[in-house]
Parts: structure tokens; sequence; C-alpha cells
């Protein structure tokens, strides 16, 4: 009925789930954000001298939360131009929406998915961006 | 524009029909200038953009919030997705799945009130929740 994908080369899930899971030709994205895969580096997240996170680059943020989106779509089978939805969460909205939005476009010059952006007012780890996606594959 | 009410639709059965997918802009979404499509149809599934509650002013690719808060703004955002349902031929009744984000949980109730008016026989699945923020300070 469907099929559970994990990959060493996307950041580990920080709970019991799958990088996504595959249902005929769709494939389910769980939640992922721009977390360095391998480590529990995220780039762009500025730290003070105890190691406490007290800012982020959401420029720096939003490359490296993109690639790891690419990374679990090509990992499953699928490809960046199969996005067909995609819910992103900031946790600073006023902020950051315009340099996300910015970014995101370029990612997005061809096919253009569905969005839905929402603020939250925290995720998991001391991350600014995090992504649900949904794509097909071919 | 960019937030809200996601929905997931398909027009008959629940088997995924080939690999065809379409990205769906109407020439006034176009004018918005945002870098994703209102709609993306996969075989019968329709995916949707979030929707918020506003309508589109006489200044093209402008649009403002429906007035008076969350009531008015919830119908609002139902007529903008009947509208784009409408549009690729399909309407309320083939709903299947709704993410309602709020930007207040406090506002669940009116907002649940209105909502299910647009839905008097088949209840989609639905999650609800409350954000911190959403686009142009929208209430939902």
């Amino acid at each position: 009925m469907s099929e559970k994908i994990q990959t060493d080369k996307a950041p580990e899930p920080v709970g019991m789930y799958p990088h996504a899971r595959r249902v005929e030709n769709l494939l389910f994205l769980s939640g992922v954000g721009p977390r360095k895969p391998g480590t529990k580096v995220i780039p762009g997240v500025m730290v003070d001298g105890q190691g406490n996170a007290v800012g982020h680059d959401i420029e720096t943020q939003c490359h490296s939360v993109f690639e790891n989106v690419r990374i679990i779509l090509e990992a499953s089978g699928s490809s960046w131009g199969n996005l067909v939805d995609v819910t992103v969460f900031l946790t600073n909205m006023q902020r950051d929406f315009d340099t996300y939005n910015r970014i995101y476009a370029e990612y997005f010059k061809e096919n253009q998915p569905c969005r839905t952006t929402v603020e939250i007012k925290s995720l998991p780890t001391p991350i600014a961006i995090e992504l649900k996606c949904i794509a097909t594959i071919d | 524009m960019l937030i809200n009410f996601v929905f997931i639709f398909f027009s008959f059965m629940g088997y995924l029909a080939g690999q065809d997918v379409e990205y769906l802009q109407s020439e006034e979404f176009k004018q918005i200038n945002m870098p994703f499509s209102e709609a993306v149809r996969v075989g019968n599934l329709l995916f949707l953009s979030g929707q918020i509650g506003d309508v589109y002013t006489d200044i093209p690719g402008q649009s403002k919030l429906a007035e008076g808060g969350i009531r008015p703004e919830t119908r609002q955002t139902m007529e903008n997705i009947k509208s784009v349902l409408e549009r690729y031929g399909l309407s309320l009744e083939n709903v299947v799945k709704c993410t309602c984000m709020l930007a207040d949980i406090k506002e669940w109730g009116e907002m649940n009130e209105e909502y299910i008016k647009y839905f008097p026989i088949n209840k989609p699945a639905r999650s609800a929740f409350a954000g911190t923020g959403l686009a142009m300070g929208a209430r939902v």
C-alpha cells in the first residue's frame, strides 16, 4: 500500500518518522528543516557563548532547507520539478517573509507548486523554517 | 492571497489516474506575482494553495481583507476557495481534506460556525490550529 523512505543523505529525523512515504505515484514528505545532514549543525544559526541560539540568517536557512528537500525527493525517485504542494512554517514572518519569498521564487522559476505559509511560535530545534511537501513520482 | 485553508480535492474516485500534472493560475492570480500556483491538478486530485478572506480591489494585483473580523473573513475565504474550485470544474462537494489556520484559537468557534454552512452534507476531513501570524494580518 505504501513504501517508507529513509536516506542517510538527509538530516536524521528528530523522532520516529520516515523522511517520506510513497503512495502510488504520490510522495508525502515529513517536515524537514535546514539542519546539515549527518550532523547537529544548523546553518545560519547564531549562538551565544553558552551555545544558545540567539538569532538566525534566513537566507542561509532557506538554501539549506531547499537542498534537504531536494535530497529527499531524489532519494525517493522524485525530483524538485515534481513538487505539487508545499507548506512552509516560519518562526518570524514579519522579518523573514520577503527574503524567504524572494529566494523561494529563484527555486521555482518554472513549475510552481501550490504553497501555504504560516508563522508559528517555535519549531522542535532552533530552526527558523520548516517545509512539508507533496510531490509526484514519474 | 497565500495563507490559510489548504484543501485537497478529488473529483470522483480515490484512484490516481496517471502522471498528468497541471499547474493552474488564473489571469487575476498571475497579477499578484507570487511564486506559486493557485492550484495544481495531479490526476483526479486538485491541490489548492492557502487562501485568506481577501477581495480584489480596483487596482490590479492588489487585494484587501473582508472587513469585520473572523466571521466575514471565514465566509470570504470559503467564497475564494469555491471560486478556485469552480474555475477548474469542481465544487465544495468535492473537498476531502482541509487545514484551517487561525490567528487566534479563541476564534475557532466562530470560524467553525461559518465553515459548516459551506458543508451541509459531506464533511471533509479537517485539522485546525492557530499560528502566530498570517499574511496581511488575516484572522484565518
